[in-house]
Parts: C-alpha cells; structure tokens; sequence
C-alpha cells in the first residue's frame, strides 16, 4: 500500500512554555483536498511549518509520501509545492524572474506549463515584485507553488487579495489537481472556500485537534434549523423538552429551534398550534466553526450572531 | 504642533540604537584611555613636538595630555561618524521609512496633516541626536575621571555642541533627500556618501597647498573649526550648520506637501528613468545579469549590488588617485612627518609617509580600504538573517534544497563579495602605482590585497554566523561592527601600548595590518590564521542554522 501523502503523527511543538500543538495526529488521503481551520493562534502555521522542516517537533513526526519531512526533508519538497501565508517575495526581481530563480532551485520546470497557469490566473509578470497589487503578488505565488506539478500541495491562506473570479479559476486548478491523482492540504480562514472545494476537514483549537470530519460527514452530523412562525406568541420552552432539540428561542411568533434527528416530534409538537410558515435548514460551516470554538468566541458574541442571522432569515422570508 | 503620541513612539523606536552607539563611544572612550594612560607624561612631549597643522586639523590643544588626545580622537573622528550615522539613519525613514514599510497607510488616516506627522518624527530625530550627543559627553567624562585625569583643561560640552550641529545637518539632508523621493536608502546614501567625502576633503586638503581654504566646504572642517574643544563653542559656524539644517527640514516640507506618498518598497525615479532607455537597460541587465536564472549565491551578490558598486567602485576610486596625490604632497608630507613622534606614528602602524608604501598604508589601507570591505562583507554576511525577517525563508524552502546548503551558499556569496571589493581596492593601489610610477614591489601590493581580502571575509564570517545563529540581521551586523570596531581600536592602542599587545593578537587586524604587508610583504601563517578564522566561524554557522527553528 502506498504511503499517506501527509501524515502528522502525535506531533507536539512547544516554545518554551507555549504549547503550539499538542499531540495532533492525523492523515491525509491520496487525491484529496483537505481544509484545516482554526482561528490565529490555534497552531495551523506550526504545523505546517513542522511539515517543511523549517521548525522542528518537540516530539511525534510529520511525514509526507513516507518519508521523514526532518530526516528526508530536500527530497519531500521535490514532490511539494508550497504557497505560505502572508507571501513574501524578493522585490527587486520581476515575476518571471523570481519563476525563473525558484525553478533553477528546484529543476525540472516545464516552461510550457508555468506559462499556462500564468495565463489562466491572468498574472503579469512582467513588473517588478516591489511594484505588484497583493492579488498579483498572491498569483506569483500560486504559480510557483504549482509549478513543478507536486504530487502534495500545501495551501496557506491561498486567495487572499484575488477577486472573484480569479477564485474560482484557482478553485478548478485545485479540483484538477486532485483529480489528477495528487494531494492539497489547505488551510483557510475562508470558510465557504474550505466548504466549496475540500472533501475533509481538520479543526485545530489551542493546539489540539478537535476534530477531522470528511464533508458529508459533517452535513450528515450537523445541527440542523427550523424556524416557526405561528399565529400567536409560543414560549420557546415548549420546545426545550423535544426529542433531538438542542435550542430554542422565540422571538415575537416566531420560534428557531435547532435539532438534530428526525424532525418528526418537533413537528408533531408545533402542529399542536397553528403554524403560518416552515424553514429549514442545516447550518453552513462558519456555524459549525462557531460551535466548535464556542468557548473562545463567547457566548454574547454567538447570540448577537444568532439573532442577527435570524433577523437576517426573517428579512429574507418576507 | 507636535503629535505627542507619534513622536514619543518615533522616539522608543530609535533610543536603542542610539544608546548601543554611544555605549560603543564610551567603551572606545574607556579602552582609550586606558592605552594613553599607558604612554604616561610622555605624551604631552608628544604634542610639543606635533606641527601647528596637524594640531589645528585635528583640534588639539598645546598644552594636551592624555585626555586632550582621547577627546580629540572622539570628537573630531569617532565621535562625529557615529552620532552623524544615527541622525543620518533617522532622518532618511522618517516619512520614507514609513513609506517602505507600508505604515504610512494607517498613519495618514488618522486626522492629522502630513506637516504635523513630519513635525513630530523630525522632532523626535533631533531629541534622540540630541540626547546621543549628551549621553557620548556623560561617556566621555566618565571615561576621564576613571583614570584619575581631569575635565579643567578641554570643553568637552562645546566640542559636543559642533559634533551636534554638523550630525543634525546631515540627518537633516538624509531627511529632506528621502522625504522629496520617498526613498530612504536614497537619502542615507547621499547623506552617508557625503558624509564620508566631507571627513576626506577636511583631512586631505589642507595637505595641499594652496587650497587649505578649500576645506572650508566640508561640513566636516567646522567640527574642530576655531578649536573648541580648547576654546569654546564657536558660535559663528554652528549657527551656520543649524541654519542650513533647518533649511533642508524646510525643503521636505515643501516637497512633502506636493508629492504622491508610496507605499511599499519602489524603485528610484532617476533609475526607472534611466532604465526605460533600452541601450541604458541592455548595459545594466548585462551588469546585473539575469537575477532569477543565478541561484541563491547569484541572488544574494544581485541583492547586494548598490552597496557593493558604491563601496568597491568608491575605494577604487580613491586608491587610483593617491598615487598622483602622493607627488603631490610627497615633499611636503616628507617634512610634515618628520616632526612626528614615533608613538603616534604607531596609530597608522608606523607607517614611513615618505615612502608610496607608507602614504599607501596610513592614507589608505589603513582604516578606509577596511571600512570599505568591511560594510560589504558584513552587509552579505547579514543577508541570511534578511531572509528570515523578510519571510522568505519559507518560500526559499517550499524547493528541495537544504538548509546547510542553502547556508554555505550564502557564506560563500559573502565571501565572493568580500574578495569582490577587496580585489577592486588592490586594483585601485596598482593603478595608482602604475599611474604615478611608484615602483611599488607588485607581490607586496599582492600581499595587501590577500590580506585585505582575508579581513573581510573574517568579518563577513562574523556577521553570517551571528545571522545563522540567531536569524536576526540587528545581532548579525551588530557582531560583524562590533568586531570590526573593537579590534581595529584594539590593534590601534597596542601601537602605543605594549601592554595591549596580547589582546591584539585576538583581533584580525593584527593579522590583517601589524606587519604592513605592503612594505615588508607577507608573513606566511598570517592569512593562514584569518583563513582558517572564516572557515571555522563559516562551518559554526552552516551547523547554527541547521540546528535550530527558522523565523520566517
């Protein structure tokens, strides 16, 4: 069986008294897009710095296609492209120039190829890395990431500054890519990014991960949402006692009750009363992003966004 | 006017190096002392026996002793260079710098006019030279008073005063220059490069004759102008030197006013000019060769241009010439040192100044040549930490190339421009032999030029391991000057002091100098001892850098 494109295996790193990751172990499949989110500070950096070798674990590996990223560290980026977060470049060479220097470190560069992800980002390379938007920085940065067509790809913060529509060409480069066989391993605080391209995710909170869910799983697990309007006022505590209901509130006539489960009792109990309208939903992953990081958010912070999302839901229904 | 909060945060930004400058000052103050201590009474003999001009030039008193000597070589030539190199380093960031960094963003959404921003970072310049200054007078002093010497004899405070006016004016042209372009390394360039033209111009001039008034154009001149370490604070030029600093402060306002702001690093306007004619572009691309296809050593060398072509091109430059100056002044200099005494001829190694081997050396490869070599190879040797501060590293290693290799091809970038610069310095003494027909033995000068070159990659070598031990470029350059400093002065008291001579034996300059090689050629384990100083200190840090976690 061939090995695990990335494979984290009880992988601690501490600074000083700091714990940046604490026992985190995962793996990542072959031909697979993976997420990894978590806010700033959980310990996503570390990592992936862990898996270039530019710091070293306290304890546990990193490794990528079976090697060792300490011990086989210049043979693991032959297979690896990386793009890192807040992308720093040299300023007085051009875009191709700065292509062109890191392609003689590498070898093996098709040209053909390197022209072609230039075309379809739409990157000018002809200025000066000191003259260029972040956008046009951010391309130069993909392309170099992507130019020796490495077998694992890893992802920091990928779009940041790139508009739209060159978002969506990059997110039809990462799903050829994976179709093609390879590995992308993408960390992201854009959520609907995470949620639209990879097939597994990874959430790491102070260090520890806290799950790693395929995206089906989760949808399939997630918390789901009905919102009630009835025809006069209905305490949201009636609710409360429901099979598979996690919250209620109420909020004028209508009543939000997130659930999970079959919605049979929870309708058997609404319909007790006369019912105006029915919406249903399941929540997105920002929400379940929320959930996990409840504690660190606070909880006024999770009910000022659940009102605002039900007035926003309320707006939207009318 | 002032912004209270963006001048005392431009304040805390630049106390400390401005502190770490004058503790250098104080401690060279101490070491000073402590050497011409060592020379006891004899060294007021030394003075009697000095001509007039020598003793006008460099501010001297008559009736000097050992304190005269050390405040005249802290005032009029240490001291000047380092408090003018902090007013010079401000200056050109205070808008520039913010401009670079990208910080004039947020600071210019803030409800406040680009006069008051300027207002305040230029006042937080002239507090911290000011306060430079005051502390290098306090160092001093105390440096004097620990040895038993005392104060009544030299007005310390009215040398200071010039040593201020003349700094504040040229941190004040770093600031106007870099504040009309956005530019901060233009404007410590120029102000730097003039600033080293002014110190040459005050000590080589007046060795001509009839041009000894023409001095009188270096700023540098009016800082031991009317003797004030002997006679007081000559108000006539520092008013002059104030007045031309608020000038230049005047003209970044103005410019400051009517201009686009940047943000981020730019290129040169005058250069982005020159470039866009294509026979001007053809030649630098040939000059420069193709940056992205040349590797990391290609990279680094490219990275390092500017300061290479000013420094090398510069001490070339100045070594191509000195021979013709040297039939110049050669009947003149032969009287002059004659009247020397010995022990201070010991400060340039006892160079013969009658001889093109001697003017050579005390002129030339004495302190210049490996000040030139020295900001080269201490600049590349930092360029490893630079990657790591500049969050390139992580890009550098996202490609399959190790850390010790991309480690020993950055030593061995430092060393290419080490010997780069070194190689044009000899060039420049055997142009100036050929030239003048000096008839200097071509091994000797072979002979320099190896040693000069061993001097810079040691010092090179300093800065590297310092950058791969730690990844910060401030404790890289700071190890590479403070060695280069340190072990200059070092070999320099030994001269006067025999005491001291075993602890020259630790600086590289010892091996570099001691034995002026390009007099009495090369003795042979002397390169052998800087060679293997470079690889040792070069193998520490590729094995540094391969231990620990990278930065950036």
């Amino acid at each position: 069986m061939a090995p695990a494109p990335i494979e984290i295996d009880h992988l601690t790193k501490r600074f000083g008294d700091v714990v940046a990751v604490d026992d985190a172990s995962f793996q990542i499949e072959e031909g697979e897009i993976f997420g990894f989110l978590g806010p700033n500070g959980a310990g996503k950096s570390t990592t992936i710095r862990c898996l270039l070798d530019l710091i070293r674990p306290t304890s546990g590996s990193c490794r990528v296609l079976g090697l060792d990223s300490r011990k086989d560290a210049v043979e693991i980026r032959r297979h690896l492209g990386f793009l890192p977060s807040d992308l720093a470049m040299y300023p007085n060479l051009t875009g191709r120039q700065t292509l062109e220097f890191l392609a003689h470190l590498r070898g093996g560069v098709d040209w053909a190829w390197v022209d072609e992800l230039s075309e379809r980002l739409d990157a000018d390379l002809s200025r000066r890395v000191a003259e260029y938007s972040s956008g046009n920085r951010q391309k130069v940065g993909i392309i170099q990431a992507f130019m020796n067509r490495p077998r694992v790809a890893v992802l920091d913060e990928p779009i940041t500054g790139l508009d739209p529509l060159v978002q969506l060409e990059f997110h039809t480069m990462l799903r050829e890519h994976a179709a093609a066989g390879n590995t992308v391993f993408l960390s992201s605080h854009t959520l609907s990014e995470v949620e639209r391209v990879t097939d597994r995710v990874a959430f790491i909170r102070r260090g520890r991960l806290v799950a790693v869910e395929s995206m089906d799983e989760l949808r399939d697990k997630a918390v789901r949402r009905l919102r009630l309007e009835f025809a006069a006022p209905v305490p949201a505590a009636d609710f409360l006692a429901v099979p598979g209901v996690h919250e209620a509130s109420a909020d004028g006539l209508v009543v939000t009750v997130q659930y999970e489960g079959s919605m049979a009792p929870l309708l058997r109990a609404a319909t007790d009363r006369e019912v105006l309208s029915v919406e249903s939903g399941s929540l997105d992953l920002d929400e379940m992003f929320l959930e996990f990081y409840r504690d660190e958010v606070g909880e006024d912070v999770l009910a000022e966004e659940a009102s605002e999302e039900e007035r926003a839901a309320g707006r939207g229904s009318r | 006017m002032m912004l209270r909060t963006l001048y005392l945060k431009s304040v805390r930004d630049r106390w400390l190096g401005a502190v770490i400058g004058v503790a250098a000052l104080t401690a060279t103050a101490f070491m000073s002392m402590w050497a011409y201590s060592g020379i006891g009474d004899d060294v007021v003999g030394f003075f009697d026996q000095m001509p007039d001009f020598y003793r006008t030039s460099i501010g001297l008193s008559s009736s000097g002793g050992v304190t005269t000597l050390m405040m005249s070589m802290m005032l009029n030539f240490l001291g000047p260079f380092v408090i003018a190199g902090i007013a010079i380093s401000i200056g050109a960031g205070v808008i520039a710098g913010e401009e670079r960094t990208g910080t004039v963003n947020i600071l210019t959404t803030v409800p406040r006019s680009r006069r008051r921003l300027l207002w305040s970072k230029t006042m937080a310049m002239v507090s911290v030279v000011a306060g430079a200054g005051l502390l290098s007078w306090a160092g001093y002093a105390l440096a004097v008073v620990s040895f038993g010497e005392g104060l009544s004899e030299v007005h310390v405070g009215a040398s200071t005063v010039h040593v201020l006016a003349v700094s504040l004016l040229f941190g004040s042209l770093a600031l106007a220059i870099s504040t009309a372009t956005g530019q901060q390394v233009l404007g410590s360039g120029i102000a730097a490069g003039l600033l080293i033209l002014s110190f040459l111009i005050s000590g080589v001039v007046p060795l001509i004759d009839g041009y000894k008034s023409w001095a009188k154009v270096s700023p540098w001149f009016y800082i031991g102008d009317g003797e004030p370490l002997t006679n007081g604070v000559q108000w006539a030029p520092v008013s002059i030197m104030l007045a031309a600093s608020a000038a230049l402060i005047g003209v970044a306002f103005w410019t400051l006013e009517g201009r686009d702001l940047r943000s981020g690093e730019g290129g040169l306007p005058i250069l982005e000019r020159l470039t866009a004619d294509p026979r001007v572009e053809k030649a630098i691309t040939m000059l420069q060769g193709r940056g992205g296809a040349r590797g990391i050593v290609g990279l680094t060398l490219t990275e390092g241009r500017a300061i290479m072509i000013i420094a090398g091109g510069g001490i070339f430059m100045m070594l191509s010439v000195m021979g013709l100056l040297f039939l110049a002044v050669s009947d003149f200099v032969g009287d002059f040192v004659e009247v020397f005494p010995d022990s201070i001829m010991a400060i340039v190694g006892f160079a013969d100044y009658t001889t093109p081997e001697g003017w050579y050396h005390g002129e030339g490869l004495s302190i210049v040549a490996p000040v030139a070599v020295a900001v080269v190879a201490i600049n590349r040797g930092m360029s490893l930490a630079v990657e790591e501060r500049t969050r390139r590293a992580s890009l550098l290693f996202g490609n399959p190339v190790s850390r010790a290799g991309v480690a020993w091809r950055k030593l061995a970038a430092t060393m290419l421009a080490a010997i780069g610069v070194s190689a044009l310095a000899g060039a420049g003494v055997a142009v100036g032999n050929v030239s003048a027909g000096l008839d200097m033995s071509w091994a000797n000068i072979g002979a320099a030029t190896l040693l000069l070159a061993l001097l810079a990659t040691t010092l090179g070598a300093v800065a590297f391991l310092g950058a791969a031990a730690t990844g910060n470029p401030a404790v890289a350059n700071g190890a590479g000057t403070g060695v280069a400093i340190l072990g200059w002065a070092i070999v320099s008291f030994a001269a006067v002091n025999d005491a001291l001579l075993p602890w020259a034996r630790l600086s590289p300059f010892y091996y570099y100098s001691w034995h002026l090689p390009l007099e009495n050629g090369l003795i042979w384990w002397h390169p052998l001892v800087l060679a293997g100083a470079t690889a040792v200190l070069g193998a520490i840090g590729v094995w540094a850098y391969t231990r620990r976690d990278l930065k950036g």
